[in-house]
């Protein structure tokens, strides 16, 4: 069985307006500041605007000592919140710019991990996100 | 994708702005007369660049002549070991930010006492340069969900968890907020713990610990060649390590519920293996096949994961309190999560250690930089080792993102590049797009 590559998933799938995820979220058009059509800031005044409400409830999401076999902490993180989401949960993550290897978009590899894998030793295993 | 890969918000080149402003004020102070008295072989703020490049790790600056300053040693670290990143992500807002970035000491005096970021003048300057990395970026994962992705300091020498911010926002967005800490959990779940939920004043209403039937059976000693037969016996070998990191993060007072990131290759056994052994210490374990099969495959982790955290059944608190003697709060991490004996300490960091509490800094967190592949100081020694004692090298103080780094092995500031870097095969290709990212 062959599993497509991370970017070709990303490539492949249909994203959102990130206005429409904002909207999920309630974070008004006017409180988001685009980067692109699928990225945004949250605006300092949305976040001063919502310190009143009550908080919602904290997962972490840890693993054991990584090994070269890798454990996929983002991927289940993501997947966690995925998870959630489908099962009529209002959820959302909150993970690391750079270190993330996620199922996400904007999977992870950051620009010097991006740039600097070792190639010599081959990409990430085909079974797994990293 | 790609953007994430490459300049995504640009959150990081404000980072780097910020602390190369920094950077040219302290040696244009130095330049201008040296009011402050800074000692030029004692100036401890390096410069940093986002890119690996070893032949800057250990730089003399200012040659040149008169008109050039007064050369000294210096060096480059990478962006995300600045403190300033560090301070981002723990900084609560824009008054918070600017409060720890002047406290930051970035140079000493002749007499030892500390110059700080504010004796520059340089922190009203460097938060109006962070005023928009400051604010949490919003995308989609892969089913359209809203994901916070947002700051990323070093998981040894800083903390390794996304911005206070960004977790704050979305707690009171959603009623559930999944997040996730550098590193296995001795480490990661630690600092996390002990350093970001006590200064944000956080409470994790569950944990959930990752593991791999790969992982339990290299840790039960198997080469990574080997991974692919079934190996039962290896994977009831490895899972002691499983167990030591329940029983760790239960001693803080939050439930645990171990998940199995499934790969295709993972036989029933095995699986079985591990679900057996996780209930044998009192826990669960949950089978979830997302990269698979998207949120259908975590759908059943999904499912017990929140009706643990809306049983309420976390009573957490950091292993530590903020009054313990900064000696005792490494001894305690040692001793109750890397399971050593003991932290050896020769007196020149115990007199180090003396001299921070009496400057006040006493009740700040301590922030481990060790490996992250073992509970001990050996990267090789997996499973639970035990009778291994964890020799600290030396200690740093972060004074504006507020822990002392407690340094126990050989930590890289500024990596290398490898010997073919994938960059040799990025390129853009006839249609525009961007080849040899995966």
């Amino acid at each position: 069985m062959s599993y497509k590559s991370d970017i070709e998933i990303a490539r492949g799938a249909s994203k959102a307006l990130i206005q429409d995820i904002g909207a999920k979220i309630g974070i008004g058009t006017e409180d988001l500041l685009p980067y692109g059509h699928d990225k945004a800031k949250v605006s300092q005044s949305f976040i001063n605007s919502v310190q009143s409400r009550e908080n919602g409830k904290l997962i972490l999401v840890t693993a054991i000592n990584p090994t070269p076999a890798g454990e996929g902490k983002t991927t289940t993180t993501v997947g966690l919140g995925d998870g959630l989401n489908r099962i009529g949960k209002n959820a959302m993550v909150c993970i690391r710019e750079a270190f993330s290897g996620a199922k996400l978009w904007y999977e992870g590899w950051c620009c010097w991990r991006g740039l600097c894998a070792d190639r010599s030793h081959g990409r990430h295993e085909p079974a797994f996100y990293g | 994708m790609e953007d994430m890969n490459l300049h995504f918000t640009g959150d990081f080149h404000a980072i780097t702005s910020a602390h190369s402003l920094l950077s040219a004020m302290i040696d244009n102070h130095i330049y201008w007369g040296n009011d402050l008295e800074i000692d030029t072989r004692r100036v401890v703020w390096r410069r940093v660049v986002d890119m690996n490049d070893r032949a800057l790790r250990q730089i003399t600056a200012s040659l040149g002549g008169v008109s050039n300053g007064f050369p000294r040693e210096t060096g480059f670290d990478i962006t995300v070991a600045s403190e300033v990143m560090a301070i981002l992500c723990l900084a609560n807002n824009l008054k918070d930010l600017q409060k720890r970035l002047g406290d930051m000491i970035v140079a000493y005096r002749r007499d030892r006492s500390p110059v700080f970021a504010r004796d520059i003048k340089a922190d009203g300057a460097m938060t109006v340069l962070l005023k928009d990395a400051m604010q949490p970026n919003l995308v989609q994962t892969l089913e359209n969900n809203p994901a916070f992705v947002h700051g990323g300091p070093f998981a040894n020498i800083a903390h390794g968890c996304n911005s206070v911010i960004a977790t704050t926002t979305a707690l009171k967005l959603c009623d559930y907020v999944v997040t996730e800490a550098g590193f296995g959990a001795d480490l990661g779940a630690e600092k996390f713990l002990n350093i970001k939920c006590r200064k944000a004043g956080l409470a994790p209403s569950a944990v959930v610990l990752v593991a791999t039937v790969r992982a339990m059976k290299m840790n039960g000693g198997v080469a990574k060649a080997d991974l692919g037969p079934e190996n039962v016996m290896a994977v009831e070998a490895g899972c002691p390590n499983l167990g030591r990191h329940i029983e760790n993060l239960k001693s803080f007072g939050v439930p645990v519920v171990v998940a199995i990131n499934h790969f295709v290759t993972d036989t029933e056994a095995e699986v079985q293996a591990v679900k057996d052994y996780v209930a044998s210490q009192g826990s669960e374990a949950i089978v979830s096949q997302h990269w698979e099969f998207g949120s259908k495959g975590s759908e059943e982790l999904a499912t017990r994961v929140a009706e643990i955290a809306d049983a309420d059944m976390a009573n957490f608190s950091p292993i530590y309190p903020d009054e313990m003697p900064l000696a005792d709060k490494i001894q305690t991490i040692c001793k109750r999560i890397y399971r050593a004996d003991e932290a050896l300490m020769d007196q020149k960091i115990r007199n180090q250690l003396k001299e921070w509490e009496d400057q006040g800094y006493g009740h700040l967190p301590v922030c481990m930089a060790k490996t992250q592949y073992s509970f001990s100081t050996d990267p090789n020694l997996r499973g639970a080792p035990v009778g291994h004692s964890v020799p600290v090298r030396e200690v740093r103080l972060s004074a504006g993102a507020g822990f002392v780094v407690v340094v126990c092995g050989e930590i890289m500031t500024m990596p290398g590049l490898p010997r073919k870097p994938a960059a040799e095969t990025i390129m853009l290709n006839d249609v525009g797009e961007i080849e040899g990212l995966f």
